[in-house]
């Protein structure tokens, strides 16, 4: 998963004091955004990682309680989530490993 | 609820303990990566737009048949209440750009509950007075209100529970608010989206959890 970025260009809905070039500004009609999008699009790709990662990672009902331990730190969550994960996975792995070894002798 | 075809194949809305749960039967965990929460993010806002009343349930979860059944079961009421919150509302949210607002640096605390005390106090989140008045521009608007502490250059964000089909007006309304502020709020408006950020706390009362039990 990339690592979250600090958005480097954000747009606000009025200009600001000191105002900054972006691609989107050299376009003589740009586009109206679509209605789910922010009021004035930036790099798309922050601004919708920012909310996917922030209500699925932070928000939503917890049914689990093994992710219960982990609500410290949206950092914290990610890892301890990922760690979580990818042990089960090579546990299984290396198991099943062990049983091919075993049924071989 | 009828299902949008494409999800159809992978998503059975199924009746669970008087409630009805959409769910995808997978035979391991999903790992974590950007296209998964994308895929999840999608799925929920598809099912979102088919339905008048949904609770996103957060990334990660789990669980037997039996055991999700159990969890409904134990916290129904919890959740009936939290559904006829939402229903026919959706959330929209603010951020708020810069540094964090917030008061003087404490004092060394004298004691480990001073301390925790300072570290709970550190952690709320902090309106700024520009951010206050945008708050207030959409106060008409918002039928329930999340605040959080924002991150990596964030200083706080915003949520609100909005009726369903009033999100442009939010936006015009914070528009309004913002341009008359100088200088503006570095902030930015996204939504509408499935309300993630009013599912409540299910373990927050005194009921016992379900035991864990073996995939």
């Amino acid at each position: 998963m990339r690592g979250f970025r600090k958005p480097s260009v954000r747009h606000t809905t009025v200009p600001a004091a000191r105002p900054r070039s972006t691609p989107e500004l050299s376009l003589p009609h740009p586009p109206p955004p679509p209605s789910r999008e922010v009021v004035r699009t930036t790099t798309e790709p922050e601004a919708s990682l920012l909310d996917v990662i922030d209500s699925l990672l932070n928000k939503g009902v917890v049914l689990n309680a093994d992710v219960i331990l982990a609500l410290a730190d949206v950092d914290l969550v990610y890892l301890r989530l990922s760690a979580l994960l990818c042990a089960a996975d090579r546990v299984a792995d290396s198991t099943r490993r062990r049983r091919r070894r075993r049924a071989r002798h | 609820m009828v299902l949008p075809r494409r999800l159809r194949a992978t998503i059975d809305v199924m009746p669970v303990a008087g409630l009805f749960a959409a769910v995808e039967r997978v035979a391991e965990p999903t790992p974590l990566s950007e296209d998964a929460l994308r895929r999840q993010h999608d799925i929920v806002v598809s099912l979102h737009e088919a339905t008048d009343a949904i609770l996103p349930v957060r990334f990660g979860a789990l669980l037997d048949i039996d055991e999700l059944a159990e969890v409904v079961r134990l916290r129904r009421p919890v959740l009936t209440q939290a559904l006829e919150r939402v229903r026919g509302h959706e959330q929209m949210t603010i951020r708020i750009f810069g540094q964090r607002a917030g008061g003087k640096r404490p004092a060394a605390a004298s004691s480990g509950k001073d301390y925790l005390r300072q570290r709970a106090t550190s952690a709320r989140p902090v309106l700024s007075e520009p951010g206050k008045r945008l708050v207030r521009a959409v106060s008409s608007l918002a039928a329930a209100e999340s605040i959080d502490t924002g991150r990596g250059g964030v200083q706080v964000t915003i949520h609100h529970l909005i009726r369903r089909g009033d999100g442009d007006r939010y936006r015009r309304l914070v528009m309004a608010r913002a341009t008359t502020q100088k200088p503006a709020p570095d902030h930015v408006v996204t939504g509408p989206w499935p309300p993630f950020a009013f599912a409540p706390d299910i373990w927050s009362s005194d009921s016992e959890r379900p035991a864990r039990g073996r995939r």
